[in-house]
């Protein structure tokens, strides 16, 4: 097992990339690794690029990951996906993205084509995992907001990180808001699922 | 403790416990383990959560905290609470600190009381800010203060907790050199202990200063013996620390976030057993006694510091005297880049290099390995969706059209700098907060044929801008004013300001502005009316433009209604996105505006600037 888990969540300000990871790195540490988070606060967050880096491991130093150091991507937007795939992947970087492109603040008619971008995706490493995320969490839990907490079912149910579901559950009823608890539990079991089936193919 | 619950993880009482804390938080937490009773800020990206944190918990720890109308008003609060026995805090982006400092350049002269702190949070790389500034010179050279620079959350509370002590101990303020990367990183940190505070408030005794000898004489005693005494501390302090291998070619010493980027880099190319490492936690007085046995091992020393050459600098002129000397490389030089910020990625660079290990990478991004077969557009930042000011600029922006004059326009520091953004384009200038009046100001008195337009937000206005209003009415520029009012300063989290209690159409007319409107920019039509009236004025003028948040409104009231354009009506002459610009309107396959059900909220502008009324509500 390595000693250390290089995770990078890219997406669009407003998505819930903090929350996302927030919940990653609680459920890192009840299971007694050490964390670092570092992320984009502020004017970003109305609409803009972002992304959080989380370092999971024995010892992790510095809120940021080195260029080409990612472990798993994690892309909320498949576009932000490859943005950071380019600066941040490797050949053997894990990349779970998201199909559904988000817009906003991309000048009109300038946003690539989306099969093109998965293509892309595909060709820089060999593990690219693209799921369905947006239609499916707003079929199976009612709203698009529990994104974030569904593409981290994905993540865990992967288990290309060493952190169980339960840590993650516990986690998630840690940080998330009391009233959304239940909602967002159902989104990530349903993040879990859709994973282990797109993997078995 | 105080009164009830409190589920805020920082008020979690289980010293050893570890608990994932954002930078600002452990700050908030540091300083609630030392017992502060006083917090005061103005909000500032990225230094809003240190007193944002407080503010949550406040009555749980029976603390005073408040939003002040800006960093001198919250600096000089937290010292009267100082003085008057309570230990405080105050917190503020580095643009802050140079508000504060007119007042904070006094203080060591007429001396603190009870712990008084003052964090001030540099943005490096200018993520949420206009300019690069590092703060330590400011502390070091201009207050002479002691300074702490803290690498990580856990420093970020630890070195908190000392403060309150070590300024308590020689009445000194102590100012806390706080990044980004620091207050927006997060850690998984080691609780300690919540000390209930034993001080009580007394009426303070006299800390006043007379102009000529006292304050000749206190500056003397102040470096013959106080800052003498604290580089003692400061040699002897635990914030400082070194780790030598027995083989080691090259000497780094660093500081802050720039340490732990040190480390990840030696980590990463295995060089741990040939570089030796000084951290410097105790910036301020420099502990010149370690500096000195650390340099004693190295012919050559490497400086990493985030922001300016602050450590080179003082570390040279240490050394300037001294016969026996390393060759020191860092930002004076050209080692490192004196702008932006740093990373793992330049001191692996920087480290490979020095070592002769050429691409000594373990990993290469694939962009540097291959080029990328798309082009990434950027993402740019916008008004969000409903955004009130979007409505303003876009109805001031078709006034000046009809009216047919030229205008400039000078911006101000908040949401609605985006004005500045296409397809408004509304910004010319900008500069600190409330510049937009004094520029404009300038604008006019320089007998140029344009109308100068002042664009400033409800909190910035009390902030800075009431100075320049004034000066506005008393030299009678021709400035219009745009007061962009919703009710809250939104851009760092909706903190609130005095503009929900104080009228800010009523100072203005106080103040004597003859033409004076209040108005609600979702109302286009009348909104385009009154500013087509304003721009024919050769006087002061000033519009309120007041409409709430739509952030707030939208989770207060929920969206009732969403829009939807109808395409048989519509003739595409695209103004909706080619003028306006909201983000839940964009183009569809064969180029018909289209509205994203999701995004909208239903302000229903859209509908009201449509030449031929073809968005509707959807049903």
């Amino acid at each position: 097992m390595k000693g250390k888990y290089y995770i990078l969540i890219a997406g669009v300000g407003g998505q819930g990339n903090i929350l996302a990871s927030r919940v990653l790195a609680t459920a890192a540490i009840i299971e007694g690794y050490s964390v670092r988070i570092g992320e984009t606060y502020g004017a970003s967050q109305r609409g803009g690029s972002v992304v959080s880096h989380v370092k999971i491991g024995k010892d992790v130093f510095s809120p940021l990951i080195p260029k080409g150091y990612a472990d798993v991507i994690l892309g909320l937007e498949p576009l932000e996906a490859l943005r950071i795939a380019y600066n941040f992947g490797n050949p053997d970087t894990v990349i779970i993205s998201n199909v559904k492109p988000v817009p906003s603040g991309i000048p009109l008619d300038s946003y690539p084509n989306v099969d093109s971008i998965l293509k892309e995706l595909s060709s820089l490493s060999h593990k690219v995992y693209v799921v369905n995320a947006t239609e499916q969490v707003i079929k199976t839990v009612g709203t698009a907001r529990a994104l974030n907490i569904f593409m981290l079912g994905c993540l865990c149910g992967l288990e290309v990180i060493p952190l169980t579901q339960k840590s993650f559950e516990e986690a998630i009823r840690s940080v998330v808001p009391p009233k959304y608890v239940d909602l967002n539990i159902k989104a990530f079991r349903e993040g879990v699922e859709a994973i282990r089936k797109l993997a078995m193919r | 403790m105080g009164l009830g619950r409190c589920n805020h993880v920082v008020c979690i009482d289980e010293p050893g416990r570890k608990v994932l804390l954002m930078g600002n938080e452990a700050y908030a937490r540091g300083a609630i383990e030392a017992g502060v009773k006083v917090a005061t800020a103005y909000p500032g990206t990225p230094s809003s959560e240190i007193v944002g944190t407080i503010m949550r918990v406040k009555d749980y720890f029976n603390i005073y905290a408040e939003w002040s109308v800006n960093e001198k008003v919250a600096a000089e609060l937290a010292y009267g609470a100082s003085i008057a026995g309570l230990r405080a805090l105050t917190a503020m982006k580095h643009y802050g600190l140079n508000v504060a400092l007119d007042f904070l350049t006094r203080v060591p002269y007429i001396k603190t009381d009870a712990g008084y702190v003052i964090i001030s949070a540099d943005d490096p790389q200018s993520h949420s800010s206009g300019s690069e500034q590092d703060s330590r010179f400011i502390g070091a050279y201009v207050m002479e203060v002691p300074v702490l620079e803290p690498s990580n959350p856990q420093e970020a509370k630890d070195m908190t907790v000392y403060s309150f002590d070590l300024s308590e101990q020689f009445k000194l303020p102590v100012l806390i050199r706080s990044v980004t990367r620091v207050g927006h990183a997060r850690q998984d940190v080691v609780l300690g202990e919540i000390r209930e505070s034993k001080n009580v408030p007394k009426i303070p005794d006299k800390h006043a200063l007379i102009p000529g000898e006292i304050g000749v004489r206190r500056h003397r005693e102040l470096h013959v013996k106080i800052l003498k005494e604290i580089e003692v501390v400061a040699n002897n302090s635990k914030l400082n620390y070194s780790s030598i291998p027995k083989n080691a070619k090259l000497g780094i010493i660093t500081s802050g976030v720039a340490y732990e980027y040190v480390l990840e880099a030696i980590n990463l190319l295995n060089l741990q057993n040939q570089i030796a490492i000084l951290k410097i936690g105790f910036v301020n007085p420099l502990p010149s006694k370690v500096v000195e046995n650390f340099i004693e091992y190295f012919n050559e020393v490497l400086i990493v510091e985030e922001g300016e050459p602050y450590l080179e600098v003082s570390i040279k002129s240490l050394l300037f005297d001294r016969v026996r000397k390393p060759v020191i490389y860092g930002k004076l030089n050209d080692v490192l880049p004196r702008w932006g910020e740093l990373s793992t990625d330049i001191i692996i660079d920087v480290l490979s290099k020095f070592f002769g290990m050429g691409k000594a990478r373990v990993s290469t991004s694939l962009s540097e390995s291959s080029a990328p077969r798309i082009k990434l557009p950027k993402r740019r930042i916008t008004l969000c969706p409903g955004c009130p000011h979007r409505a303003t600029g876009y109805a001031l922006k078709m006034a000046i059209r009809r009216v047919g004059i030229k205008a400039t326009f000078h911006g101000d520091i908040g949401c609605y700098a985006l004005v500045g953004q296409p397809p408004l384009s509304l910004r010319d200038t900008s500069g600190a907060m409330g510049s937009s009046i004094g520029i404009a100001c300038g604008i006019a008195k320089s007998g140029v044929k344009v109308k100068p337009i002042a664009l400033i937000g409800d909190s910035t206005i009390f902030h800075a801008g009431l100075p320049a209003l004034a000066n506005i009415v008393y030299d009678n520029s021709n400035v219009l004013v745009v007061v962009f009012d919703n009710r809250t300063t939104a851009m760092t989290g909706h903190q609130p300001h005095p503009g929900t209690e104080i009228e800010i159409s009523e100072i203005a007319k106080a103040m004597g502005i003859k033409y004076v409107e209040v108005v609600d920019p979702y109302d286009v039509k009348r909104m385009i009316e009154i500013f087509e009236k304003l721009l024919r004025i050769d006087e002061p003028s000033l519009v309120v433009a007041r409409h709430p948040c739509a952030l707030v409104e939208v989770r207060v009231k929920g969206v009732e209604k969403v829009y939807t354009v109808n395409k048989s009506k519509c003739v595409r002459c695209k103004l909706c996105v080619n003028e306006f610009g909201c983000p839940a309107i964009y183009l569809d396959r064969d180029g018909a505006p289209t509205i994203d059900p999701v995004l909208c909220i239903g302000c229903g502008v859209c509908a009201q600037i449509c030449p031929v009324h073809a968005i509707e509500v959807r049903r």
